[in-house]
Order: structure tokens, then sequence, then C-alpha cells
């Protein structure tokens, strides 16, 4: 991998930004242990002074000043003085006996313990900062001064151990960071390389292996995989339209050439003979131009946009204007046209549905249309057609059931494929769209079509949810 | 869809078309001063062909005006509707008020 693209993967601004907070952290435990332990130190050296002090002035009063003078001298013999500091001072703050060669004004320090003024190196006392606790008895004054050489020390070590830990610590980092990337990144790599060579070759039955098909990786790569198989079944989908459509086209093109031919080519036509022409000619545009509509009509409900336009549909008064509107051509055909509403009086079982009146309209219609048209046997015997709306709380179900030839098992699948047509309607009128158009209008409104073979005829039921699911 | 002037407003309370007279406050009609009992979708058929007198109506523009829906019927239930009409408002024997224009649609004549 080169520098540069590895410089601009998600992974190594991961592995900076670890780094990073690694370092921050790092540097925030050693302040933080150098304030502890300066504290902790700190007091125990108070604590030592505190001691030291009660030591040297047991049982001192007034009559027994020399002892206290004897005692501090004692001591000092002991005693380094870059360790421990010992002024005795008289009332006049006279020095008495002292182990500090140098003047010094102890003066704002005293009577309470407090970090010693910072000596300037000229003094050639070392560069030691003491704590000095100044107390008065008897009248006199006792400076016990201890070195802070120990906290300074002890620092030395936490920052010597700093140092070669944190560089070794921030190198693992970087490392398990660097691995971590390569983990990763080659996953990715996978990924993408297929996704290439598929856009690349074109071949949508290329798959991306899943190796791990638990993690987030395996989740990714389930959904490519997914998404690939809905694009493939898409295109093949389209595929046998666009042959279904050039073929179904076809045959009113060429019978219309035919019957425009014949009119150019007869030179003694008849006006009569030529408007015949014409009709026939007008009659397979009319063919034509509605296959065409039917077809745009079923891409613009897949679109799913004409969700947005949904509005509260009543769908008993739907169904009764349908059936109205269809029974006097079905009567005139001998057939029969019966609404069965099961609906009781509760309001919450009223047949209000969210959806698009005018589809909704178009698949009655087609559904209606379907059963006319294809219901009839060859004994052309009357047919009924029930329509029947059932509401509950969750669902309205419409039902449109004949007592017509049937659908054969075979084709209960099919029947809602585009440009399907089952064997016997395959000669007569249709284009083979109208029950893909109800399948759209029913998927568009999130039903559930049934299709239920009866000892005679067949039955559609569709569920509508009165609550449609949000998303798609 | 207003080009062919189709007045819902119209405050009219009476339409005469020939010896056909609509009363759209009572919602009945008459023809040659008989009452003619029609369903509610035939009157509405018959009032909007009326109201368009001498223009033309598609089949399409009475599928969105008289039923108030928009979609491509297959089978020719507006030529049922309108024989129906016909049957009910027409003389046993004489010329139909309702005229078929051929490939186009359906007109009441004015003269």
């Amino acid at each position: 991998m080169s520098i540069k693209r590895w410089s601009s993967s998600s992974s190594f601004r991961f592995v900076s930004l670890y780094v990073l907070v690694y370092l921050i952290s790092a540097f925030g435990f050693v302040i933080l242990m150098f304030s502890i332990l300066g504290t902790e130190i700190e007091d125990g050296i108070k604590r030592d002074i505190k001691q030291d002090y009660a030591r040297i002035t047991a049982d001192i009063d007034e009559q027994s000043l020399p002892i206290l003078q004897e005692r501090v001298s004692e001591v000092i013999q002991k005693s380094n003085p870059l360790q421990s500091l010992y002024i005795l001072e008289d009332e006049m703050q006279q020095e008495i006996v002292s182990n500090y060669p140098y003047d010094i004004n102890l003066s704002a320090g005293r009577g309470h313990l407090d970090k010693a003024q910072e000596r300037d190196d000229h003094i050639g006392f070392g560069d030691k900062n003491y704590i000095i606790w100044s107390q008065n008895i008897a009248g006199q004054t006792l400076h016990i001064g201890q070195s802070l050489e120990r906290l300074d020390e002890t620092k030395g070590i936490v920052t010597r151990i700093a140092i070669i830990i944190v560089p070794i610590s921030l190198f693992l980092a970087f490392l398990g960071g660097l691995i971590f990337n390569r983990v990763i990144t080659k996953r990715i790599e996978v990924i993408n390389d297929h996704c290439r060579s598929i856009r690349e070759q074109g071949d949508l039955a290329l798959r991306v292996p899943n190796i791990k098909p638990g993690d987030e990786y395996g989740l990714l790569i389930a959904n490519i995989n997914a998404m690939l198989d809905a694009v493939d079944k898409g295109v093949k989908n389209i595929e046998a339209v666009s042959d279904d459509i050039a073929h179904d086209l076809r045959t009113p093109l060429s019978r219309m050439k035919y019957a425009l031919e014949s009119g150019l080519v007869n030179k003694n036509i008849s006006q009569a003979e030529l408007q015949d022409i014409v009709k026939t000619a007008l009659g397979e545009t009319d063919n034509l131009l509605e296959t065409f509509s039917a077809i745009l009509r079923i891409s613009q409900l897949n679109s799913g946009r004409r969700k947005e336009k949904f509005k509260q549909v009543d769908m008993v008064d739907l169904v009764e204007i349908f059936v109205e509107a269809y029974t006097p051509s079905a009567e005139e055909k001998g057939h029969a046209l019966i609404l069965q509403s099961d609906s009781d009086d509760d309001p919450k079982h009223a047949g209000f549905i969210q959806g698009d009146k005018e589809m909704l309209g178009q698949l009655l219609s087609n559904l209606i249309e379907n059963s006319l048209q294809h219901g009839v046997g060859p004994d052309h015997k009357n047919l009924t057609i029930k329509l029947t709306l059932k509401c509950d709380q969750e669902f309205v179900t419409l039902s449109v059931e004949d007592n017509g030839r049937g659908i054969s098992h075979d084709d209960h699948e099919k029947v809602f494929d585009k440009f399907y047509r089952g064997d016997h309607s395959r000669t007569g009128t249709g284009n083979g769209l109208g029950l893909a158009l109800v399948k759209a209008v029913a998927d568009l409104h999130d039903a559930k079509i049934q299709l239920v073979a009866l000892r005679t005829g067949v039955k559609f039921s569709l569920s509508f949810p009165r609550r449609l699911s949000t998303g798609l | 869809m207003r080009f062919l002037g189709f007045a819902t407003q119209n405050p009219l309370d009476h339409l005469y078309v020939g010896d056909l007279k609509i009363d759209l406050i009572k919602r009945c009609s008459f023809r040659a001063g008989q009452q003619i009992a029609l369903q509610p979708r035939e009157f509405r058929l018959l009032e909007y062909l009326a109201r368009n007198a001498g223009q033309v109506a598609t089949k399409t523009m009475l599928l969105e005006h008289v039923w108030e829906f928009n979609f491509d019927p297959k089978t020719n239930i507006i030529e049922t509707h309108i024989s129906r009409l016909r049957s009910k408002i027409d003389p046993p024997k004489g010329p139909s008020l309702i005229k078929t224009v051929r490939g186009a649609g359906y007109m009441i004549n004015v003269d």
C-alpha cells in the first residue's frame, strides 16, 4: 500500500488519533503522579519534623533551657546540615546554636510549617529546598528544617520511569494500530476489489465472499450481496419485460403497417374502404397507447413517490361506486356483480385506509375486469362476481371472487408478473398488465395479496393495513 | 380540467335543453313535461351532459366528473350507462337526445 493511500485511509486517521490520545493521557498520568507523590512525601517530612521537635523539646521549661541548648548541640553534631537544619535563637532573635552558616530571615514562616524560601546558588549551600518548622519555647525560638531531597529523588525516579515506559508503550500502541489497520483494510480491500471487478466486468452474478458473516464487515458484505441480488433480479426483470414489450408492440404495429400498406397499394380504393383502413390503424394505435399508459402507471407506482399523496380513503364508498359503475355492463353480458359488506356499525370497523384513491380505483377496475374478461370459459356460462369487504381493527380486506374457469395452479405465482398471460388468455384481449398493476398498487399500500383457487373460479383477497408501515 | 367551461359554481336552479328540464335543487328531471325517475349516478351523467350541451364529453371526462375517478376501463362501462340513460329519457321510438360522436364521446344537441 502506498504512503499516500495509507495516510488517507480511515484506519490511519484512527491510529493517529489513538496515539495522540494515548500521549495526552500518558502526560496527564505522569503529572498526576508528581502531584500525589509530592503531597505524600511533604506530609511525611512534616511528620518527621514534628516528631523531631517533640523529642528535642520534651520536658523543657524556663529552668531547663540550658538542657535544650545541649540537646540541640547534640543533634547538630549527629546530623548533616545538607539534610537537617537546627537553629536556636534567643528572645532577641540572636543565634545561640546553629548548623546553618549564614544569616537567614526566618520570620516569615514563624510558627507554622512552610516551604523554605528558595536559596540562591551563590550561598554555597547546595541548591536544596527545605521545609522549616519554627516554634517558640520558653522565650527562645527553635527552627528545624528538613531537606526536600527525598521529594526530588522520587520525582527523578518517576521521570526516569516515564521516559522509558512512555516511548515503549507508544511504540506498542502504534504497532497495535498498524496491525488493526492491516486487518481492517484487508477486509475492506476484499470488498472493494470485488465491487470493482463487478463494475468493470459488469458481471452481476459475482458476489463478495463472506468469511466471517457474524461481524460488521460480514453484515456489510451480506448487505452488498443482497443489494446485488436485487439489482440482478431487477436487471433480469427489465430484460424480460423489454422482450415482452417488444413482442407485444410488434403485433399491433405490423397489423397497422399491413393495413396502411394495403391502402397505399390499392389505387382504386373507395372512400369507405379507406375509412375502414384508418379505423383499423386507429384501433391498433389505441391498443398501443393503452399498453404504454399501463406500463407507465406501473413504473410510476413502483417508484413509490405516490405514497406522499396518500389520503384517507373510504373503501366501502369506493367499492360501492365501482360495483355500481360495472353492474350495467356486467348485466348486459348476462353476468352478475354482487357487493357483500361484512362491516358492522362499529366506527372502528369502518372502511377507512390511508391510500391513493385513483390507484385503488384502478385496482378495483382491473380486478373486476379481470374476472369479466378471463373468467368466462368456452361454455360461456354466466358469471357471478362477488365483491366482499371485511373491516376489522387492523385490516380492510377486499375480496373479489368469481365462479369462472379459474387460474391453473402453475400460474398462481406468475399472474402478477408484467406481460404474463395464462395459456387460455394468450389469444384474447388484454396486455398482461392488469394484474401486474393490481400487485403494484397493493405493494404501494403494503397490502397482502392472496390468490385462492375455488372449486369453480378464483378468489383474489387483498388485506390493506389501516396503519402504513413507515419507511420502505 | 375546465377547458370546456364546466361551471360547477353555476347558480342556476334549472337547466333546459330542448324539451329536457333538470331541476338542480330537487335533483329530478323532466322530458316533455313527464318526470323521469333516475338513479343518482344517471342524474349526474345527464346533468353533466346538459351543462355541457353542444360540446363533446369524452369517456375520460365523464369518468372524471360523473364518477370522480381517473381510470382506464377496458370494458364498455360508459356505453352501457349511456344506453341505460337513453332508454329512460328517450321516447320508445324517435331520435336520442344524447348523440354518440364516433371516436370521441357523447353530447346533447342544443337545437
